[in-house]
């Protein structure tokens, strides 16, 4: 009995069921061509690409299947030892994109079977990824906390030994690689064309600059613009116009390097000319998207586009409530029983209390529609909105109707600083049961409609007192100060009826102080 | 675990430095059920048996490795359920089979389809939904077949029933064969076992129900999905044997035992083998969340059935280093080489949908995926298909 494998036959000897399956005959007769090596010493087997075979499910990864798979290359156009490219896995069928969340292998480090790679984040939740091979980690291309990785890209280099590592130290991703056939070919190519046209190479580069007018995009005088491919490439990420850049290579070419020299000036070159479009950073700046902007888009949006708005408006006077509060304030001040440290009430204090007491006047105001039944909330928390360095945020003051008007002033205010230093909890910013908004302080807004927070049914938007002047019996007009108060209410739990009798009970309480204490 | 406790003939080799031909090991002892004696604990194995057995588990292993990345590639969809770990237990039990003896499983097959006859490029083929996979890419994952080989089962469960029937059938013919249905922990519990187990003693079938036991139903651990975690007694008037399913010797040892008694027609038995999963319970499952990667770890240094067995016959001086290292080497070779054609290759034509559909029936009408696409059978069977391409079997 032989000692090896019986799989170990060359394949053109390989039976199955006993009947042999001549590899010539099997490619040839296949609908597909297939270029591949059939020796089974696959060491100089290298992983041609084929065209998608006709029929497949799906294919959902386009690109060149060399990029993916993981292979054995051994001759790749920088003659790098035997190596196993890993690219970035689906963990869940579902995945597209994931971020690298942590490496718990260092480059060098031996890679045992079993052994956790990375860390990744899915959509769904985090997943460890074992090494699909063992051997040695020669390099990481994607960093820890790169973000939103496409499946497929490549992730890292596995070796088989110890030794190759070192070659891999400054290996880069060369994203769609033509395959080592286009490499060589594309050198030879450069130097015949830049044989014949040395000379219209180099005066196009000084010249250039002298001259903006020119169009940036017109190749020089000799034809094709001499450069390496990886100058090409570099120069195609950065915007680079090559027919710009002076060449340091032998007959004029073009080398990454001269690129890292002289891209800049290229650039102001091209911006000289107004019609230039080459030029990026210059007009805009991309602000990365944090996570609470990105909350606030997804949620506004969703509120904005599912909840049936509508917007009621109320002209509140305010002359009695600016009266109460400058003598509640008076007394506060002289050193109030009970309260540490005098607090200031604003109006929007009055404001939060008597939108909690007209809550529970109006129960519908104060309920959540969740699909299938409205809740209605017994209690009261009302969620102030205010504005931070970072956003929008809404900390909550819960209780609000059974809360006195001090109270209610050193939370907000407390909260308020709290949130402008990022340092508000969870619990103190998710929930409530109605919204305020107040924009009267920048003087600007005279009224202003509100995007209901979900799963609440109501938003009140404060807008800026103004004075007026109106008939009066007495002396004929007066002037009396005024706020315009707008509230959204979703149609689906509050109807127009129920609304105008929220906004009753509000205007009541703010223009007659007194009945809040009803 | 006792490893390495070689016999005196194994000890004499090592002195002289020559490779010996045979050594002998010490299991785990079985645990009996209904039974008055049971597999012998001295196990031995001949060197030739030592280089196959550790060539077809490292080919299991890397076979499932590279299904496992295929499937992060997303070349592989669908189910697909690793046995990374279990591999002693099949290696062992093939070992102990005849020409004859039968074969029925669940999803967990890939293995199975490889020690039953099919090369890697089939199996790893048929995942990826080839030519020339197992069954030309129309089985998938969980429905790979051989003769004597009934797969392949997606239902849990379902093979149980099934494997009796194929026993019945080995014993209608008057066949001293037997055949192997296996099931995992979390199967065991299924009704139609114990139904399959009453027919098996009551007509004395030649079934042996082997419970895979490792340790998780999915995500559910053995103790809180059974009552009795015994697997090996559950068949109650059935006899049954625990056995270490980590020692592919032992597993040898046990079903060449086993096979003898059902030979000789005294009935069913049922034996459980204890061992482990290192992947989740299918590609979907990442296997973490209701275990450790420690615990995995932790199993895979001290229980490994590959490195288990590996140190066991290096250190019985059977074989050595080089030998192992060659068999890695061309493992990894044929393992690549199947990843290739498993990536490359064509797939059937479309009218192979239509075929191998009834038995034994003129060209029927078949409705397609719309009423529009409703056709007479171009081709009843599949090899019609292959034989029109010109594809041979």
């Amino acid at each position: 009995m032989s000692k090896l494998p019986a799989r170990g036959i060359p394949s053109g000897l390989r039976t199955i069921n006993g009947l042999r399956q001549p590899s010539a005959a099997v490619t040839a007769s296949l609908s597909v061509p297939i270029s591949r090596n059939v020796s089974t010493s696959s060491r100089l087997s290298p992983l041609f690409q084929s065209s998608p075979p006709k029929n497949v499910g799906t294919s959902l990864d386009l690109r060149p299947s060399v990029n993916f798979i993981k292979g054995i290359r051994l001759f790749s156009s920088a003659n790098l030892p035997k190596h196993i490219r890993v690219a970035l896995p689906a963990l869940s069928p579902t995945m597209e994109l994931g971020t690298v969340v942590s490496w718990q292998k260092k480059e060098g480090d031996q890679l045992s079977e079993g052994d956790l790679l990375c860390e990744i984040e899915t959509d769904k939740a985090t997943m460890g990824f074992e090494t699909p091979e063992e051997g040695y980690l020669a390099k990481i291309l994607i960093s820890e906390g790169t973000k939103d990785v496409p499946i497929g890209k490549l992730l890292c280099i596995i070796v088989e030994n110890e030794a190759d590592v070192a070659a891999f130290a400054s290996f880069a991703d060369s994203g769609a690689a033509p395959a080592a056939a286009a490499a060589p070919a594309a050198a030879p190519k450069a130097p015949a064309a830049a044989a014949p046209s040395p000379p219209p190479v180099q005066p196009v580069a000084p010249t250039f600059a002298a001259a903006p007018a020119a169009a940036p995009a017109s190749p020089p005088a000799g034809g094709r613009v001499a450069a390496t491919p990886f100058a090409k490439k570099l120069a195609a990420q950065q915007g680079v116009d090559l027919a710009a850049v002076a060449g340091s290579g032998p007959g004029g070419r073009i080398l990454a390097s001269d690129l890292a020299n002289a891209p800049k000036a290229a650039a102001p070159a091209a911006t000289a000319a107004p019609a230039a479009a080459t030029a990026g950073g210059a007009d805009f700046t991309d602000i990365q998207l944090t996570n609470m902007r990105r909350t606030i888009a997804k949620r506004l949006t969703e509120s904005k586009s599912t909840i049936p708005h509508y917007y009621l408006t109320s002209e509140v006077s305010i002359d009695k409530l600016l009266e109460v509060r400058e003598r509640l304030n008076g007394l506060l001040s002289k050193g109030p029983a009970g309260q540490a440290g005098a607090t200031k009430l604003s109006i929007n204090d009055f404001i939060v209390k008597a939108s909690a007491l007209a809550c529970l006047r109006v129960p519908e105001a104060n309920s959540f529609f969740m699909d299938t039944f409205i809740r209605q909330n017994k209690n009261v928390d009302v969620s102030v909105a205010v504005s931070t360095p970072a956003g929008l945020i809404t900390p909550i003051i819960f209780n609000a109707h059974a809360k006195g008007l001090a109270t209610i002033s050193s939370e907000v205010t407390e909260l308020a600083k709290r949130a402008r230093e990022g340092k508000l909890q969870p619990h103190e910013f998710q929930g409530g049961t109605f919204t305020v908004s107040n924009l009267g302080m920048f003087g600007s807004v005279s009224h202003f409609t509100a995007i209901i927070n979900p799963p609440q049914s109501c938003i009140l938007a404060i807008g800026g007192a103004e004075t007026k002047l109106v008939p009066d019996d007495a002396s004929g007009y007066k002037q009396i100060r005024v706020m315009k108060v707008t509230l959204s209410c979703d149609h689906r739990t509050v109807d127009g009826a129920i609304g105008a009798m929220w906004l009753k009970h509000f205007k009541q309480f703010l223009e007659s102080p007194h009945t809040m204490l009803l | 675990m006792l490893k390495g406790l070689v016999s005196s003939k194994a000890v004499a080799s090592l002195a002289r430095r020559a490779a010996s031909t045979e050594a002998t090991f010490q299991s785990k002892e079985y645990k009996l059920h209904k039974l008055d004696n049971g597999p012998s604990t001295q196990v031995s194995v001949s060197r030739d048996d030592a280089l196959k057995f550790y060539q077809q588990m490292q080919v299991i292993r890397r076979m499932e490795s590279a299904a496992g990345n295929l499937y992060k590639e997303k070349k592989i969809r669908g189910f697909c359920h690793l046995y990374s770990g279990q591999e002693a237990c099949a290696v062992g039990i093939k070992a102990a089979m005849t020409q004859g003896d039968s074969v029925i499983t669940a999803y967990r097959c890939h293995g199975w389809t490889y020690l039953l006859g099919s090369t890697c490029t089939e199996v790893l083929a048929e995942l990826t939904g080839r030519i020339s996979g197992n069954v030309h890419g129309k089985g998938g994952s969980m429905h790979m077949y051989r003769p004597d080989f009934y797969g392949g089962n997606g239902i849990v469960g379902a093979q149980q029933p099934l494997g009796a029937g194929v026993a019945f059938a080995l014993k209608y013919r008057g066949q001293k064969n037997i055949c192997v249905t296996l099931y995992g922990d979390g199967a065991a519990n299924q009704g139609q076992l114990f139904e399959a187990a009453n027919m098996a003693k009551l007509w004395g079938l030649p079934v042996i129900f082997v419970c895979e036991n490792n340790g998780f139903g999915m995500g559910t651990t053995a103790e809180r999905s059974s009552a009795s975690t015994d697997y090996f007694t559950r068949g109650d008037y059935v006899p049954g044997i625990w056995v270490d399913g980590m020692d592919v010797l032992a597993v040898r040892e046990a079903f060449r035992w086993s096979k003898e008694y059902c030979d000789a027609g005294k009935g069913p038995l049922m034996i459980e083998l204890a061992t482990y999963r290192y992947s989740g319970h299918s590609m979907s499952d990442p296997g973490t969340s209701y275990r450790t990667r420690d615990e995995i770890q932790q199993v895979r240094k001290t229980r490994d059935p590959i490195t288990g067995f590996k140190d066991r016959i290096l250190s019985a001086g059977l074989v050595n280093e080089e030998e192992l290292k060659a068999i890695d080497k061309a493992v990894r070779a044929e393992v690549d080489d199947a990843v290739t054609r498993a990536t490359t290759d064509g797939v059937l034509p479309a009218e192979a949908l239509y075929s191998d559909i009834y038995h034994n029936t003129p060209a029927q009408m078949i409705r397609g995926a719309t009423i529009d696409e409703t056709i007479t059978q171009p081709f009843l069977r599949t090899e019609d298909v292959l034989k029109s391409i010109g594809h041979s079997q």
